[in-house]
């Protein structure tokens, strides 16, 4: 073991229906992502974080405590975790109304039940069953209810997968300020990178039980380690070459070609004879929507730009870029 | 003339008590479990259902005859003989109205969201708390239906009950039998007090039954 404590230590080798799974992961305190291909194996690693499933081998330590150590036969039960789960399709009890469910755990002492609802908005829908809520309105109860119980790590297992598209923009903005607010170590997972891009300070790629990559939202957006993790991020643009500089310049046979990839985020388009280039200052960036809402002062001038999430993960207020623009897409305006 | 009644209901208790402490573990393996035999126990405990009564209370009673290898151990171990006895009436009637307990509670089993316990498990809850708060209440209408049907078709058996404990006031004449015996005697004034109060109870029970479930069911808006 290494001196450094993380927040999370886990080593894991599990078997299940024929299927390896092998997980090793140190993370620190923050809003982590999981991602990968449906079937890749990141509920079950949610699960063995819960305890409800038990890996053949390995050991799990979580803020200095055991959780997990096949060799000396330590298995903490799930009660005793402080793991809450916000389950994909929510997991409510069908047989109790709103209230029931949320405060299903005594939870804090100090806090006000009725001023509870009122933050999730389900003070007028205490007395609802969940077979009568929508799919939102069954999320809040489901986070209410999770964190209620005062949880020492939330992990959501695709949030926002129930829930129709429009819906799911409004919620997942809702659930970015609580988990800011709460302050509690997250685990995320899903398959839809904008979320973990919105969502998220790290991210795990997952592919096949095996845990591919592991990194800053940021670096594993823009720098996937193989061909599966660009796969899987949407990177189409993957070559074979001798070096990035002649990656489409192959006179000749090479024993030995590298591969390389390039993002379709990053590659702009324009008439270089017909386009003109500006040049500013980033001002303001606002990352919560699918796009990257950027504001740049360019000679005085505010111009507002969309960009997708990932062309915008390394851009930070105070940057300077360049932008293009073909002058077709200059459109002169009649007086008023 | 009410020595029938109380025998019938002191038999249809025994029995639905008996019933719900063994079917809940068969119900529960035979929704969760992966073993290869679980067709085989599935098929054998749903058997009752399909056969003729007289069927399995001959050779319940050829089993239960101390003629035989099991009757003689029984009398020799625990000195009861079971053939024509209220003991050997009981094991029958668990026996026949085994289907109408397991599989209520088998669908039950298998329709409860396992999620749910996870979801309890993960707020901290003790496993007190996760059969009486969470398991119980989603299978109280299948607990609820599994009771009804054990209990009223343990009432209203015959066949079995004629082959195993034929008819002794008092020890095995239960209602069915005593209302054969009271039309064999052309005494219709007493079967019809038999038969009237026996359809009477069995709607009640039975209507009881399926309100509750409905109501539930409209109350939790499904």
């Amino acid at each position: 073991m290494t001196g450094k404590l993380h927040m999370l230590d886990l080593n894991i080798n599990h078997q299940y229906r024929g299927r390896a799974f092998n997980y090793e992961l140190q993370l620190e305190k923050g809003v982590h992502g999981i991602v990968g291909p449906s079937g890749a194996g990141k509920t079950q690693l949610l699960r063995m974080l819960l305890g409800t499933v038990r890996p053949g081998v390995g050991r799990i330590v979580f803020n200095d405590r055991l959780w997990l150590d096949s060799r000396s036969h330590v298995h903490l039960p799930a009660q005793k975790r402080g793991v809450g789960m916000v389950f994909q399709d929510y997991a409510l009890f069908p047989h109790l109304n709103v209230h029931d469910n949320v405060f299903f755990t005594p939870g804090p002492a100090d806090y006000d039940r009725t001023s509870w609802l009122e933050k999730f908005k389900l003070a007028g829908l205490a007395h609802s069953f969940p077979s009568t809520l929508s799919g939102g309105e069954a999320q809040r109860v489901a986070l209410a209810r999770t964190l209620w119980s005062a949880p020492d790590l939330l992990l959501l297992d695709e949030p926002f997968a129930a829930l129709d598209r429009s819906l799911r923009k409004i919620l997942r903005s809702q659930v970015e300020d609580l988990v800011h607010e709460i302050s509690i170590p997250t685990m995320i997972v899903s398959h839809d990178l904008d979320e973990i891009a919105s969502l998220c300070d790290t991210v795990t790629v997952i592919t096949e039980g095996k845990i591919a990559q592991t990194g800053s939202v940021k670096e594993v957006l823009n720098h996937p380690v193989n061909e599966t993790v660009a796969r899987f991020l949407t990177w189409e643009n993957i070559y074979e070459g001798k070096e990035a500089s002649r990656l489409f310049r192959l006179d000749g046979r090479f024993d030995r070609l590298k591969k390389y990839a390039i993002s379709h985020y990053k590659l702009s388009l324009q008439k270089r004879e017909n386009a003109l280039i500006l040049t500013g200052y980033v001002e303001s960036l606002d990352r919560r929507n699918l796009l990257s809402h950027l504001l740049l002062n360019a000679d005085g001038n505010k111009v507002h730009v969309h960009a997708s999430v990932q062309a915008a993960t390394g851009i930070s207020v105070g940057d300077e870029i360049c932008l293009y623009v073909e002058d077709s897409d200059i459109i002169e305006l009649a007086s008023i | 003339m009410f020595e029938p009644v109380l025998l019938s209901l002191q038999l249809a208790t025994s029995a639905t008590i008996i019933l719900l402490i063994v079917s809940i573990p068969l119900a529960w393996w035979l929704a969760n479990g992966s073993s290869i035999f679980r067709s085989v126990v599935w098929a054998t405990t749903a058997l009752p259902l399909v056969l003729p009564p007289t069927v399995l209370g001959f050779y319940l009673l050829l089993a239960f005859s101390p003629a035989s290898g099991l009757g003689k151990l029984i009398v020799d171990w625990f000195g009861v003989q079971l053939a024509f006895s209220f003991a050997g009436l009981l094991i029958a009637s668990v026996i026949y109205s085994l289907p109408f307990v397991v599989q209520p509670l088998q669908i039950g089993f298998e329709r409860l969201d396992g999620r749910t316990i996870e979801a309890a498990l993960s707020l901290r809850a003790n496993w007190w708390v996760i059969i009486t708060r969470v398991i119980f209440p989603q299978l109280k209408g299948a607990f609820l239906v599994a009771f009804t049907l054990g209990f009223a078709h343990t009432l209203g058996e015959f066949g079995v009950v004629l082959m195993i404990g034929g008819n002794i006031p008092g020890e095995t004449q239960v209602i069915s039998i005593a209302i054969y015996e009271s039309v064999e005697m052309l005494d219709y004034a007493k079967a019809h007090l038999y038969s009237v109060g026996l359809l009477v109870f069995s709607f009640i029970v039975l209507f009881l039954t399926y309100a509750r479930n409905s109501f539930s069911l409209k109350r939790k808006g499904e």
